[in-house]
């Protein structure tokens, strides 16, 4: 192409349908161009593989020299890759047989790759092998080195590049999902010479702030070469000793950079990164309105279960009354007829009694007056008895007296007849009159032992 | 639900709430209380329920910062 004449960047006299092209005939053009200067292109191109998509029908990839930061997108057919004596493997460096081609339809040049041989694994790749192995000797890969994220999390920090879809994407996850959150966006480059220094950075400022729970670290879709700076050791060692737990969504799926491996938590994308990061607010609502309704159920279920066991009680406890009372009213009732039984039985054992005390007196003063009978019967007999002996006497000491004083007479009157005819008259006189004397007495001895006898009688 | 990182001491947090509604749920749903704990418990839920959802009615906001002076790389 011709340089551009001053006038014409001035919008001066230019002829539009003369001196200027369409899109289709420049891409034509370069098309024409490499096909004449293909001799001038080497047919083999060593580069770093990367980006691999495949299809039934080819595979897409690019070629990159990552010290150079320089790129081109290859093509390999199926029946070429079937010739590969390789599988195409992303991140290996590896010398390609390849055509310089350029598709004017879309204004792009790549390489129709005919065949393909890795040639070693490439420095960083062993670095980051090495790295890796020194990672995992630390544990820094184990589970038990993760922290767990914040379940409701009021303050998120997120790392991304600040002009990426990245931004809004896990804004916007985080404000549907878990709209009370606040979100601290802190830019850094997520690919680039800066990449590491400003993702170091933008993590330990969030790490900083005591206010932020948890920190997440994302990028939006890109080339997987652009992906190394998750793989440095600084940034990696960064997020490791982060005491904020951090989420790295990176988006490498087939295989985990370093510092997804190191995150506390792993996710594919940044909308992915604010879904594990937040709770679903409306989820999290559903599940208060049932644990509510189930507390509702449970109070409602055990006070009505304790009311009833209550009723029941209640209702027992009247019934046992009711028949505490009937047993009371039948024991008064027994009371009642026991009294009468116990006084009627008393008063028939009293009368009886009474009846039988009453006959033995009768039987006993009967007893008493047949025996005071016998005994006037007794005491008549003794009385004639008495009065027999009395004549007994009587006529005995009529006898003896008369024997007595026919005897004294005898000898009174010998002995008279003695005085007479003795001088002794006088004392024979004397004599007399003491014989009288004992006559006498004895006379009332007599007396005296008949009234004796007579009193014993009676 | 595990503890929030924010949690302080005296406020509880909406995991705390959570956790605590459920526990409430299981001690009523045993029904091995007295109707003076259960009712207790009952007024506590409610406290908790009425609080959680004063918390989550609350919209948070977006704010961006400068990105200080990067440090060193390691």
């Amino acid at each position: 192409m011709d340089s551009v004449p001053d006038e014409v960047a001035e919008g001066a006299s230019l002829d539009v349908s003369t001196d200027t092209w369409s899109v289709a005939q420049v891409n034509d053009e370069i098309k024409t161009v490499l096909a004449d200067a293909s001799n001038r292109f080497s047919r083999y191109v060593i580069g770093e593989i990367a980006d691999i998509s495949q299809y039934d029908f080819a595979a897409f990839f690019d070629l990159a020299d990552t010290d150079a930061e320089a790129r081109i997108s290859c093509l390999a057919w199926a029946n070429s890759i079937d010739k590969f004596d390789h599988e195409l493997e992303a991140g290996v460096t590896a010398v390609v047989e390849a055509s310089v081609d350029h598709y004017p339809e879309q204004g792009r040049t790549q390489l129709i790759v005919h065949d393909y041989w890795p040639v070693g694994e490439s420095q960083r790749v062993e670095e980051l092998e090495q790295l890796r192995t020194t990672l995992s000797e630390e544990g820094a890969f184990d589970e038990q080195a993760k922290q767990p994220l914040p379940t409701t999390p009021r303050q998120l920090g997120v790392v991304t590049s600040p002009s990426g879809s990245a931004r809004e994407d896990v804004v916007s996850t985080i404000g549907q999902r878990w709209p009370l959150a606040s979100v601290c966006l802190c830019g850094a480059s997520v690919q680039g010479d800066s990449a590491v220094a400003d993702l170091v950075g933008a993590i330990q400022q969030l790490e900083h702030d005591p206010t932020i729970e948890v920190i997440i670290v994302t990028r939006g879709g890109g080339a997987d070469a652009t992906l190394w700076c998750f793989n440095e050791e600084p940034v990696v060692r960064t997020i490791m000793t982060c005491t904020t737990p951090v989420v790295v969504a990176v988006g490498h799926e087939d295989d985990a950079t370093l510092a997804e491996r190191v995150a506390d938590k792993r996710a594919m994308t940044p909308t992915a990164a604010g879904v594990v990061t937040t709770p679903d607010v409306e989820t999290l609502q559903e599940t208060a309105d049932a644990v509510e309704r189930r507390i509702e159920g449970a109070y409602t279920a055990l006070v009505e279960e304790r009311l009833t066991t209550l009723a029941d009680r209640i209702e027992a406890g009247v019934t046992a009354v009711e028949q505490a009372t009937e047993t009371r009213d039948v024991t008064r009732q027994r009371v009642v007829d026991l009294d009468r039984r116990v006084t009627m039985a008393y008063e028939t054992l009293v009368t009886n009694r009474l009846t039988a005390l009453d006959r033995r007196i009768d039987d006993a003063t009967q007893a008493i007056e047949q025996t005071a009978a016998t005994e006037q019967a007794s005491m008549t007999a003794a009385r004639g008895r008495v009065d027999d002996l009395e004549a007994r006497i009587e006529r005995a000491y009529t006898q003896t007296a008369e024997a007595q004083l026919q005897t004294i007479d005898q000898r009174i009157s010998v002995a008279y007849r003695d005085i007479e005819a003795d001088t002794k008259v006088q004392t024979s006189q004397a004599e007399t009159q003491r014989l009288r004397a004992v006559i006498a007495v004895l006379i009332v001895l007599l007396l005296l032992v008949g009234g004796v006898a007579l009193v014993l009688l009676l | 639900m595990t503890p929030d990182s924010s949690a302080s001491d005296d406020e509880p947090t909406i995991g705390n709430r959570m956790d605590r509604l459920e526990e409430i749920a299981e001690t009523l749903e045993a029904g091995e209380i007295d109707l003076d704990t259960a009712k207790e418990l009952r007024i506590e839920a409610d406290e908790h329920l009425s609080a959680l959802r004063d918390e989550l009615d609350v919209d948070g906001e977006t704010a961006d910062i400068e990105l200080a002076d990067p440090e060193p790389s390691k």
